[in-house]
């Protein structure tokens, strides 16, 4: 396995997702839908694997002595790296942006723990869509990306109008005090809980499908 | 022991089948895989590699099952094909670098040394080398990796005829120095005519004769004369005819040479027995 990380680090990743990391700026932004940040890291995701496999990397990495189901392992790897790379960076802006917090979002879920939490069930939800339906085939891209994305749009909608509704999200994770935050900490939790889940579940299922593949 | 034992493959697409493929390879010898396009040349080389999964059928590879020793299989195997380069705007070292860490008996000498007799510069990148050049490289690293079967894909399509040469001559190199066994894939059966110990001819998803080249092409001889020497009894004898600006050409069975008598009459080539032999099944 070690061997094609390896791979993935030396031939498959490019400097978009990693450029896209810097993204997490814009957390500094008083105004802004934060969760755009984490769009922004599946984009990247896509914009790497269009990259492999138009360089054919399918056809390189099937010749290699390696099991077919290991190649779906170690892009995973791949990706919850860079996931779980954007949730570090975005860590020191947002802390920064609590420095202003007097300043609200009026369009959305402020920086705070329970952003992260929400933002790992987005990943989830992107992992969950994108990577079973890319590997009925290992081929498409485009379409896979373009439901996911949909999945996704709703999905942030759906957060940042439950965020008027419910008194929890309303009251408590919409705000930067030190006690709040800790209140929000539950949410944190199942965000990593769902993003676990969700992204084990994908892993299955794209090994499973990846399997059936005729190359 | 047989180098590569294909038995009874068989592969449903949509609109093709391979059906019943079977055939097997000596150690140290290359064998020709012919036939024309859309014939399940690519199909059966992909069940070989397990890219596809076939319907039915066994293949073992140095007398282990591929299902169950893949990757020990892999380990000796080297694939090179002449229309398929990845990441070719990578430099050659780099590809080195991932690939030699799959290969447990990766011999960097050996690499270092094929490098040079190829005169290869591991600081180009792939798409700044010819095609011949590419083949080569992808050689360089299946010897590295101490392949003792290479699976060639078209490894000669779109070269020119000195580097055509150049590859032919480094193939019958490995086989006689190297004791490699090649399975080479190609409708430029005129490659095969210098380098081939055997010949496998497919047709329609169908194997038609796996055999030496010299049993292959020796039984047939490529008659041609005036159309007015074309008779009917002669006609009856002859595979895949055709006709053009008042002369004919056919194959004729060796045995039947007496019919000949006063024509044209020479031993086939690859080339000649897979036209006509393709022409008569089409007729």
């Amino acid at each position: 396995m070690k061997q094609l990380i390896y791979k993935e680090w030396t031939l498959v990743m490019t400097p978009v997702p990693l450029m896209f990391l810097a993204l997490s700026g814009l957390l500094l932004i008083p105004s802004y839908p934060y969760f755009v940040t984490f769009f922004y890291t599946s984009l990247g995701i896509f914009l790497m694997m269009q990259s492999a496999r138009e360089n054919n990397d399918l056809a390189f990495g099937m010749l290699l002595p390696v099991p077919k189901q290991a190649m779906v392992t170690a892009r995973f790897s791949t990706v919850v790296t860079l996931q779980l790379l954007q949730l570090i960076v975005c860590v020191p802006f947002a802390l920064i942006r609590a420095s202003y917090s007097h300043v609200a979002n009026p369009v959305g879920f402020e920086a705070n723990v329970s952003f992260f939490g929400v933002g790992l069930m987005l990943l989830a939800l992107f992992n969950l869509t994108f990577f079973p339906m890319h590997y009925k085939n290992g081929y498409d891209l485009g379409k896979p990306f373009l439901i996911s994305a949909i999945y996704q749009f709703v999905f942030i909608a759906a957060a940042e109008t439950l965020s008027h509704i419910i008194p929890y999200l309303s009251a408590v994770c919409q705000s930067y005090a030190a006690a709040d935050q800790v209140k929000q900490l539950p949410l944190l939790a199942a965000g990593a809980v769902i993003y676990a889940a969700g992204t084990y579940l994908a892993w299955c299922i794209s090994i499973r499908r990846f399997a059936r593949v005729d190359l | 022991m047989n180098i590569l034992m294909v038995d009874g493959l068989c592969k449903q697409y949509p609109t093709f089948r391979l059906q019943d493929v079977s055939f097997s390879m000596q150690p140290g010898t290359i064998m020709g895989f012919i036939g024309r396009n859309g014939a399940g040349k690519t199909t059966t080389l992909k069940s070989i590699l397990h890219l596809v999964h076939p319907d039915g059928g066994k293949i073992e590879i140095f007398g282990m099952d591929m299902d169950t020793h893949e990757r020990e299989i892999r380990e000796k195997i080297g694939f090179v094909s002449g229309g398929i380069f990845c990441y070719p705007r990578k430099r050659l070292h780099t590809l080195t670098a991932v690939t030699r860490r799959f290969y447990p008996g990766w011999d960097d000498a050996r690499y270092r040394q094929l490098l040079s007799r190829f005169s290869l510069d591991e600081h180009k990148r792939v798409c700044e080398l010819s095609e011949g050049m590419k083949v080569k490289y992808q050689l360089a690293v299946a010897m590295s990796h101490g392949a003792q079967l290479l699976i060639l894909d078209e490894p000669t399509s779109g070269l020119d005829p000195v580097s055509r040469n150049e590859l032919l001559e480094l193939f019958m190199t490995l086989a006689e120095q190297d004791g490699v066994s090649i399975l080479f894939s190609t409708h430029i059966t005129s490659d095969l005519d210098a380098c081939a110990d055997a010949v496998t001819y497919i047709r329609d998803g169908k194997i038609v004769e796996s055999c030496e080249k010299a049993a292959f092409t020796g039984k047939w001889l490529l008659i041609s004369g005036e159309e007015k020497q074309l008779t009917q009894a002669l006609c009856a004898h002859l595979t895949g005819v055709s006709c053009h600006k008042g002369r004919f050409e056919g194959l004729l069975r060796a045995e039947n040479r007496a019919l000949a008598a006063g024509m044209v009459c020479a031993p086939a080539s690859l080339e000649a027995v897979m036209v006509h032999l393709e022409r008569e099944a089409t007729a």
